[in-house]
């Protein structure tokens, strides 16, 4: 899996059962520019997984879901989130 | 009940005399690994124009007897609940027409069974806006917040849920 700390990266978050399916919290994805979420996360999720787990992506800390085709750019922080299940 | 309200797009509007008031508009959040003291959370809520005051405690119980869940691990997105929380706070705040203090209390990490996972406090002038607006809260940190929970079983396996089912099978 590609892991990279420069600033021309994307951060993954995984949350509940997707940190245990992905094997980790977090991860620096490099990518030169504007770059559809999909690709970003071959590698740790497939579509067909994100389809089914109902997993939502929030960009930046914003309450806003965003698609897989959508383009994430460097320096953005993504939020992986499984469904919610509450307190 | 609860859904339907936080559902709708309400982010706007806030009464300007709320916000000079430091009420409704800046719900307070506690994310903690340790304890909560329900009596420093009912402390969180102190106001002299605020009259009514709910608590909801929610705790991991048994599934009946046989079960071999020994309590709940919470991930929390902290970050994302805060926003959450925020944006709810200001629905319901207009929802009510009533200036609103709301405290979420949440446990992260593996909570026992019967010891509080989440707190949530809602004070209101009357009473009807507190136990409702905290009714409220209740239902959308359950259905629709960034709070994730898995059961810990005696074995050591965790069982990710959701609201009315369960993850690992999917």
């Amino acid at each position: 899996m590609p892991r990279s700390s420069s600033q021309e990266a994307v951060k993954l978050i995984f949350f509940g059962i997707l940190g245990e399916l992905t094997g980790c919290r977090d991860a620096m994805v490099p990518i030169s520019g504007p770059t559809p979420l999909v690709e970003v996360l071959a590698g740790y999720l497939t579509p067909m997984q994100a389809t089914e787990l109902s997993v939502r992506a929030w960009v930046n800390g914003e309450p806003k879901s965003i698609e897989f085709d959508s383009l994430v750019r460097p320096g953005d922080e993504i939020a992986l989130l499984p469904p919610s299940s509450g307190g | 009940m609860g859904l339907d309200r936080l559902g709708v797009d309400a982010s706007k509007g806030l009464d300007v005399s709320l916000e000079s008031e430091g009420l409704g508009i800046s719900p307070d959040l506690v994310c903690t690994d340790s304890d909560l003291d329900i009596v420093s959370i009912l402390e969180m809520t102190s106001s002299e124009v605020l009259g009514g005051v709910s608590i909801f405690v929610g705790r991991p119980r048994s599934n009946g007897a046989g079960s071999q869940t020994l309590g709940l691990f919470y991930d929390v997105y902290e970050e994302g609940l805060r926003a959450w929380l925020s944006a709810a706070v200001t629905k319901l705040t207009a929802l009510y027409g009533a200036p609103l203090k709301c405290i979420v209390a949440q446990r992260t990490g593996m909570v026992p069974l019967g010891e509080p996972a989440v707190i949530v406090a809602t004070a209101a002038p009357r009473r009807a806006e507190a136990i409702r607006s905290c009714a409220d809260l209740v239902e959308g940190l359950k259905y629709q917040s960034p709070i994730f929970k898995a059961e810990c079983l005696e074995n050591g396996d965790r069982i990710w849920v959701v609201a009315g089912g369960q993850l690992n099978d999917a």
